[in-house]
Parts: structure tokens; C-alpha cells; sequence
């Protein structure tokens, strides 16, 4: 009974796995099932869902925030000045 | 008849002149991401090629000269946070995982905090606590994991391509996905804990 139980309800650790799953790699027939069926009825997972996507958006939101590369002139001139300094070594 | 280690070595160096071109734009984001100052960033990159020309009998042809420099960065940002001890060090990978444990109980499901209704708010993003407070988590997470991060939100690659030039497979990378948020969610409800 307890294998039955545990091939088809996820713990609430795995489902969220799956949720990253899902969109990085694509989920088989069976564990889309289990997702669903663990989704349905758990309400902390489903929140997770929400929360999940509110972190990338956080994560995105600093990654490009902090992204201030210059524009291709600068990096040209950063090239050079690199460039020199190895030369001179 | 073989080439011999000393012209190997110049064949090496000539090669990591191209490399300037080829990677800095990528390095300079990402030290410009970590040390969050233009100027630092630059000195930190132009370390790593120094560094790199310096040790190039280092490298091993086999591996990615990107994950390479990429390595010689990190431990120059180490070294530049050490230097300050301004923030605290990343976790390492092992921490950063028993912590992402905590948030279950016994049988891995939830172990409810209260916080739950802090998530529901419109708009996360536009209280100044709540945007501070997240970066700085971003700060705890393990190097290798916000590196992995960095290239899918930052660097936008695909899949396939962080994995190769992370020496990763798909499973290790929708894990380390999966693990780094569930840190950032640790982070932020403790956050709101000391509130």
C-alpha cells in the first residue's frame, strides 16, 4: 500500500523539483500526472508556484541591474589596454 | 615529431590574446554583477588575464578556456571580498543545500513558517526592504550556483549550453535551479523573521 501511495503522491520537496524540471528539461507522462494530481491538492506547493516565479523575477531584475557594460567602444579600449599590459609582461 | 612543452606554451599565449576579445564582455558583466562598482570590476578582469597569461602552462587544452577564466575571476573576487571583508563569502555548495532542507520536515513536505501570506503581495519588488533584502541573499548563494543562474538570466543561454560549459548535466542543472530558489525563499522568509 505504501508503494502504491508513494508512486503516485510526490512529497512537496520533489513536486517543487519538478515544477524546475518541467520548464528546464520537460517532465514524462507520469510524473506530469503526479505533478498535477500534487498540485490539485497541495496549497503550499501551489503558492511555491507563485513564489518561484516572483524569485526569478527578483534574480533577473539583479543580474541585469548591475549589468552596466560599456558599449563597444569601451570594451575596444579595455582590449587594448589588456592587451598592452600582457605584451609588456 | 611533437612540439615541445616551451613552444606549446607560446602557442598558448598567442592564443590568449584572442581570448581578450572573446571573453571579456562576458567576465566584466559578471565581476560588474559581483562587485556591483565599474572600476573594481575592470581591475579584477585584467588581473584574470594576467593571471591567465602567467599560468597559462596551467590550462589543459581539454577544458573550456570561458570556464577557465571564469575560474581565475572567482578566485579574484574571493580575494577582493576577503580584502574588504565587506559582504559576507558565498555558502559553500554543501551549506547552502542542508539549508534548503530545513524548509521541510521529515517526510519532505512543508514545514510551515507563517510567512506564507508575506509571498501574496502585489508587487514584492516595489518595497525597498523587501528589493535590499534580496539582493543580499543573492549574495549567500554558493559561486557554481549563481554562476548557473547568471548564464540563464543574465547570460540568457539555453539549457544545453549552460550544461556544457558547466561541465553539468540537464538533471545537476534543473537541481541547482531548483536549490538556489529554494535558498532565496530560506533567505527571505528569515528575512522577514528579524522584521
Amino acid at each position: 500500500m505504501e508503494n502504491i501511495k508513494n508512486s503516485l503522491f510526490l512529497s512537496c520537496l520533489k513536486a517543487t523539483g519538478f515544477i524546475e524540471k518541467k520548464q528546464a528539461i520537460g517532465l514524462n507522462f507520469t510524473e506530469e500526472i503526479q505533478l498535477k494530481i500534487h498540485l490539485s491538492m497541495c496549497k503550499a506547493c501551489a503558492a511555491y508556484v507563485h513564489q518561484s516565479r516572483a524569485i526569478e523575477e527578483g534574480l533577473i531584475k539583479n543580474y541585469k541591474k548591475k549589468d552596466v557594460s560599456g558599449t563597444e567602444d569601451t570594451l575596444d579600449q579595455f582590449e587594448k589596454e589588456i592587451k598592452e599590459k600582457i605584451k609588456s609582461l | 615529431m611533437t612540439k615541445s612543452k616551451d613552444s606549446l606554451t607560446h602557442d598558448l599565449k598567442e592564443e590568449l590574446t584572442s581570448w581578450v576579445g572573446l571573453y571579456q564582455k562576458d567576465l566584466l558583466r559578471w565581476a560588474e554583477f559581483k562587485v556591483s562598482d565599474k572600476e573594481n570590476a575592470k581591475d579584477l578582469v585584467q588581473e584574470t588575464f594576467l593571471a591567465a597569461y602567467n599560468g597559462i602552462e596551467r590550462f589543459k587544452g581539454e577544458s573550456n578556456p570561458r570556464t577557465w577564466l571564469f575560474q581565475i575571476l572567482n578566485h579574484k573576487i574571493v580575494d577582493f571580498y576577503r580584502a574588504k571583508s565587506k559582504i559576507s563569502i558565498p555558502l559553500d555548495e554543501g551549506s547552502a543545500f542542508k539549508l534548503t532542507e530545513t524548509l521541510f520536515d521529515r517526510h519532505q513536505n512543508w514545514e510551515l513558517n507563517g510567512f506564507e501570506s508575506n509571498w501574496e503581495v502585489e508587487n514584492l519588488f516595489d518595497n525597498r526592504d523587501f528589493e535590499k533584502g534580496f539582493s543580499d541573499c543573492m549574495h549567500d548563494l554558493p559561486d557554481s550556483w549563481s554562476k548557473i543562474l547568471a548564464d540563464k538570466f543574465l547570460f540568457e543561454k539555453k539549457t544545453a549550453q549552460v550544461c556544457q560549459e558547466n561541465g553539468i548535466t540537464p538533471t545537476n542543472y534543473w537541481q541547482i535551479l531548483h536549490r538556489a530558489k529554494l535558498l532565496m525563499k530560506k533567505c527571505l522568509e528569515n528575512m522577514w523573521s528579524k522584521f
